[in-house]
């Protein structure tokens, strides 16, 4: 217990500090803050202007489309605001070697590493895209314990999200630049933006059982329309906790290898 | 003089193209992944939507029509939207352009050859890929004809391209981070250019008031024309694709101009 507060003390100092150095550059700010509306807008105007053409796609018609659209966007908000800068500051920090400093610190290095920088800027929208979903999901409609389960649903689309790039990033101890390896998380993301119906099923089963990109979003929004999809809930806990184990194996075997370029 | 001004360039390419093939992983991550995702997405995507309603056209345009046209999106991407040229905003906000500033060669030749170090490479990657699509049989009989002049056009959108990544990264003078305004256009220029959605299937006013812009040259244009469309006004394009590269071109040497004046050289 006082290890968690522990923990989230240095969260919450985190964010404060982040929240600090965003409002001393104002105009980083408003741009910032023009690049998360213009994401979501071209997205929600692609899948907007492709239903004024056609009814339904995979029976999913234009409410059900934009609920699980609106669901990505707020997996990607928050996922911005905590998860993603660190994995580009992971990169240079193994290419500089500041990655020392991390391993010295009195924290959970991978918890230190991953949880460094926040852009809190990535939650301003947040609150826009929380009501759309709870316009499109009142439209569908959702019944009540489906209500109860949007909360706890988002939070296992971010993690095992979270969880992916992760094992993905851990391949950066083995790459000369980390780059690459970044461009590969964000393609992950492309595919995980649209529903897993769209694929081909050679692509949706390695995708899926493989490596489970497709089931971030996909099935945590299914489970919500779908009662016959309920199976895929502890699916997406079991990839979580695997991922986990497995991330923690390859932590350990890249710190072995790591040979620290500022000493 | 013009020869030593030749072989200047001539080495600087050299040299980009030595470079971007030194980490061919990175290479192939950073530069080609995205444009493999992208066709991956887009194409599935159609096809879905399609087979869902059992091949049946949208606003007159049928499956293959709309298969055909997400591959050469995909070619029109390679071509125009791989270059990335983030190093300039990089050089400016760590003072390392004090050292080009010395060299008798300037900054905009230096990042230009490097462009053209990039697409060369690139035509190589243009070449493969659409002998894998023919293969495939995703595209169907090529014109020559078509073939080239899409060619050309793209090759020239990929100018406009990088005259608007220069200017981009000039704005590194004023500003902490350059990126979020290039992603950004980036953003728009891919939604705006048809590069998913064919402007055809646009509601009527943005379609027209898109026509005032430079954003259907740089993806629906080149994409007509390689489909050979009767719909494209190829003299018109042309035209109007070389006013919008001028235009970007003086704006981003009217920018880099008044930078230097502001640039208090960093790291001297």
């Amino acid at each position: 217990m006082t290890i968690t507060r522990a923990y989230l003390g240095v969260l919450g100092q985190l964010l404060l500090n982040s929240l600090s150095k965003l409002l001393s550059f104002r105009l980083n700010f408003i741009l910032f803050l023009f690049a998360e509306l213009a994401a979501f807008s071209t997205f929600y105007l692609t899948v907007d202007f492709l239903y004024q053409h056609i009814t339904t796609v995979g029976g999913w018609n234009r409410t059900h489309f934009m609920f699980f659209i609106i669901w990505w966007q707020c997996v990607m908000n928050l996922h911005s605001a905590f998860a993603a800068p660190n994995f580009w500051n992971f990169a240079s920090e193994l290419q500089n070697g500041n990655l020392d400093f991390r391993l010295l610190r009195p924290l959970g290095s991978l918890f230190d590493t991953f949880t460094a920088i926040t852009r809190p800027i990535s939650l301003v929208i947040f609150p826009l895209n929380a009501s759309l979903l709870v316009y499109y999901g009142s439209q569908i409609p959702l019944s009540a314990s489906k209500w109860l389960a949007v909360t706890p649903l988002l939070l296992l689309s971010l993690t095992l999200t979270i969880l992916i790039e992760l094992l993905i990033a851990m391949s950066m101890f083995w790459t000369t630049g980390g780059d690459g390896v970044n461009f590969i998380r964000i393609q992950c993301q492309q595919i995980s933006k649209w529903p897993d119906f769209v694929y081909p099923r050679v692509f949706r089963v390695a995708f899926t059982v493989g490596i489970p990109i497709l089931a971030t979003s996909t099935f945590s929004v299914r489970a919500l329309f779908d009662d016959g999809a309920w199976w895929e809930v502890p699916f997406l806990v079991c990839a979580c906790i695997t991922l986990w184990l497995v991330i923690g194996q390859l932590w350990r075997l890249g710190l072995r290898r790591y040979e620290s370029a500022s000493s | 003089m013009v020869i030593a001004e030749i072989q200047k360039w001539r080495i600087t390419i050299s040299v980009s193209m030595s470079r971007f093939m030194a980490y061919k992983i990175d290479f192939f991550l950073t530069l080609l992944a995205p444009s493999l995702v992208f066709i991956l997405i887009n194409y599935n995507v159609w096809r879905s939507v399609y087979s869902f309603r059992n091949g049946a056209n949208i606003d007159g345009i049928s499956m293959d029509q709309m298969l055909h046209y997400q591959c050469w999106a995909f070619i029109v991407t390679l071509i125009v939207r791989s270059h990335r040229s983030w190093n300039l905003a990089e050089d400016i906000r760590l003072g390392r352009i004090t050292s080009f500033l010395l060299y008798p060669f300037e900054v905009w030749k230096f990042h230009a050859s490097e462009f053209l170090g990039f697409q060369i490479i690139q035509m190589a990657t243009v070449c493969i890929a659409l002998t894998i699509l023919r293969l495939l049989g995703l595209l169907p009989e090529l014109s020559l004809q078509a073939l080239l002049l899409g060619i050309l056009f793209s090759l020239l959108v990929s100018g406009l391209w990088f005259a608007l990544e220069f200017l981009f990264g000039v704005t590194a003078f004023w500003l902490e981070e350059t990126w979020v305004a290039r992603v950004v256009f980036q953003l728009f220029a891919v939604f705006l250019s048809g590069a998913f959605i064919p402007l055809e299937l646009f509601p009527p006013p943005l379609r027209d008031a898109l026509s005032y812009t430079p954003f259907p040259l740089m993806t629906s244009v080149p994409a007509n024309i390689f489909l050979n469309s009767p719909n494209v006004a190829l003299a018109s394009s042309f035209a109007s694709l070389a006013i919008w590269i001028i235009l970007v071109a003086l704006l981003a040497a009217f920018t880099w101009k008044r930078g230097v004046k502001h640039y208090t050289a960093a790291g001297i």
